[in-house]
């Protein structure tokens, strides 16, 4: 198919009406919105069969899908920021009773205080509700991982949920180019809906599902659902490559920019990236060693994979477009605990960046590599974009 | 409300993030008109329908004198004018 | 590096409800259609008509790896006939931008109104002026600049061309497309440049 310039919301959409999703229900939340928007188009000029289910809340959303899910439907929704964690308790729901619903989320801030705008704090605070979380750094990007997290969710090797997380208003308002697969290839890359192995209701015979665990038989129920999210690595990487013979477009669950001996390299996830990579191209055109390593999978934590790719490194920066309160940002605990055990363990340090929507440019990437360049010093998180450490207010906090 | 009670309450709320409290009449909106309803010569004859009828609450009753801080220039009260009174025209900018 | 040269970086401000969104979308589906990468970003505050509204819309041959919305514009479309002179609009602008202002001042008037605003401080700046507004009051009965500002980029710079504008309005505006085409090749036609720096 021709390139086609079309904003991250639109892309997702496209992807969704391309997998012939069965039932979508969702709630509008900006910058969410026109994804849904456009599938009720969709719906609504007969380009996609499938039922959209109106629902007064975020909450009753996932719900619907999950009922959906249980008969057997291919099942799409999408939210973001106050609306997601309204979702949180079903999510939980939905990864134990094994349901393959896929999710679209256009990265947005918590409130308070109020903001629509773009960092991960949504997501990433349910990054333990047992859904793989899959994160994008372009338009193209979020069409490609929609199509991958079917196929991977609802492979019988996993059957868990799956979120395509996106930049809102960066990504999901941005148009950018983006050529989409054919249909039949499409057909060919996902598994037919029908041809589901895991159990399914009959709704002439009811069944009751999700019922009472005693501790007895908990513990070994929780180890398969993490077993079938760690195992998940696999099936994406499988689908990773599959995509890359039909699209020419690589992806893999860690990504490495360049330069594999990198003295000091940046990590993070979502559009960030982007940015760090042109900073980082451009430092070592100056004959700086300098590379970037995207984070693509957060959920399953390919840990082996991301001390394999910062094996070299003597500095890692990760940023976190996030804060975990009290404590660090939400993805670097994970890289410390994945380089804890290497032979040549770097300086890992976290900076917090691009909360509520503040442009991350080449100067903030540039500001935290002039942070790291004096390595540990009691203090492994800094904020390179915030007023209050560079004014001198509550240092305290940053330690 | 007192002007000292009032400004407490302004400083009470900055300190939780809240700006002043706000209202439209410090907001003039009728800077982006395209059009200008502009009074004529012609005869009014105080019907009242241009005061009824204005979206923004322009004009004023009795001497139908348009307050061009707020009116928009949508063009209600010319098309309304029984009297061809009021006529629209293009704003410079 | 050869990309910061090869990149073309374009603001476009209105207000909301102008449809500025729009023609940033329709600006880089033009470039993509005239073969190079594009990547339109609209900035959004919590919307309301009338208030400020604006998108950034980068061009380059190269792949586009930058994702943020602050730029150093080297063309500055101003949509809206007055909302440069309420909102500071040109943050980052290039010494050597391309100003295109809709306007039906006289030009001594709108020189001495955007000498007074900074716009010439640089004296490297190229400005062209047209009233969009009366063209597009002509054309679609409706004060809509955007259609026919894009024009004025096609006629003022050669980012893109009058073809590959009509190509994404025929997609776009489907029936309506002919009519906002011909907003396009009027602004071209009609643009005048404001003699620089007496």
């Amino acid at each position: 198919m021709t390139r086609q310039f079309w904003n991250g919301n639109m892309a997702a959409a496209q992807a969704v009406r391309q997998s012939r999703v069965e039932v979508i229900a969702a709630y509008p939340i900006t910058p969410q919105t026109h994804t849904v928007e456009y599938l009720a188009q969709f719906v609504a000029d007969g380009e996609l069969d499938a039922r959209m289910v109106k629902v007064e809340s975020e909450h009753s959303a996932l719900s619907a899908c999950c009922g959906a899910s249980i008969v057997g439907s291919r099942t799409f929704t999408a939210s973001c920021s106050q609306g997601l964690q309204l979702m949180s308790e079903v999510m939980y729901f939905a990864s134990g009773m094994r349901f393959p619903i896929v999710m679209a989320v256009a990265n947005r801030t918590l409130s308070v205080p109020v903001n629509i705008w773009a960092d991960h704090q949504d997501t990433l605070v349910n990054r333990d509700a047992g859904w793989i979380q899959i994160y994008t750094r372009s338009v193209q990007e979020i069409y490609d991982m929609m199509l991958v997290a079917f196929a991977s969710a609802e492979d019988p090797r996993v059957n868990l949920p799956a979120i395509v997380a996106y930049d809102g208003f960066i990504l999901s308002h941005a148009s950018e180019p983006v050529t989409p697969l054919e249909q039949s290839v499409v057909d060919d890359f996902l598994p037919s809906p029908r041809a589901t192995e895991r159990p399914l209701m009959d709704p002439a015979k009811p069944q009751q599902f999700g019922e009472v665990l005693f501790p007895e038989w908990y513990p070994d129920f929780e180890y398969k659902k993490h077993s079938a999210l760690v195992g998940a690595a696999d099936v994406l990487t499988e689908r990773f490559a599959a995509l890359a013979e039909l699209s020419g477009r690589r992806y893999d669950l860690v990504e490495r920019d360049s330069d594999p001996g990198a003295k000091t390299v940046i990590f993070g996830i979502g559009s960030m990236m982007q940015t760090a990579r042109h900073t980082a191209a451009k430092l070592r055109e100056q004959g700086e060693s300098v590379a970037v390593v995207n984070l693509r999978v957060f959920r399953p934590f390919p840990e082996q994979a991301v001390a394999k790719a910062l094996q070299h490194a003597e500095t890692v920066l990760v940023l976190d477009r996030d804060i975990g309160y009290g404590s660090a940002g939400m993805v670097y605990p994970d890289v410390v605990r994945a380089l804890y055990h290497a032979e040549h363990r770097p300086t890992v340090l976290n900076f917090i960046v691009g909360l509520g929507g503040k442009d991350i440019t080449e100067q903030t990437i540039l500001r935290s590599l002039e942070l790291a360049k004096d390595g540990y010093r009691g203090q492994s998180v800094f904020w390179p974009d915030a007023r209050g450490p560079q004014e001198g207010i509550a240092p305290s906090a940053q330690r | 409300m007192g002007r000292e009670r009032y400004q407490y309450f302004v400083e009470r709320a900055k300190s939780t993030l809240t700006y002043d409290p706000g209202w439209s009449h410090d907001n003039p909106t009728g800077t982006w008109r395209t059009m200008r309803p502009i009074k004529t010569d012609a005869k009014c004859t105080s019907c009242d329908l241009c005061w009824l009828l204005c979206p923004e609450g322009s004009v004023s009753r009795g001497s139908y004198a348009i307050d061009y801080d707020y009116c928009k220039g949508c063009g209600i009260c010319a098309h309304e004018c029984r009297a061809g009174v009021i006529v629209m025209e293009r704003e410079a900018g | 590096m050869s990309n910061a040269k090869l990149l073309t970086e374009v603001r476009l401000v209105g207000r909301g409800g102008q449809g500025v969104v729009t023609a940033g979308e329709l600006l880089g589906a033009a470039a993509l259609a005239g073969g190079a990468n594009a990547q339109a970003i609209p900035t959004f505050g919590p919307e309301r008509r009338g208030a400020l509204s604006s998108c950034v819309v980068r061009v380059s041959p190269e792949e586009i790896l930058l994702k943020h919305s602050v730029a150093r514009p080297d063309i500055l479309l101003c949509l809206d006939p007055t909302i440069w002179q309420v909102n500071d609009v040109r943050q980052g602008l290039a010494d050597d931008a391309t100003l295109i202002f809709n306007s039906n001042q006289s030009q001594e008037s709108l020189r001495s109104a955007l000498d007074e605003r900074g716009f010439f401080a640089s004296n490297g700046a190229t400005v062209f002026v047209l009233d969009a507004t009366a063209i597009a009051l002509e054309q679609l009965g409706k004060p809509i600049t955007n259609t026919a500002m894009l024009g004025a980029i096609a006629g003022a710079t050669g980012l893109i061309s009058l073809d590959a504008l009509g190509a994404c309005y025929r997609e776009r505006f489907g029936p309506r497309a002919e009519v906002n085409l011909a907003c396009a090749r009027a602004a071209a036609e009609r643009l005048t440049r404001l003699p620089s720096a007496a």
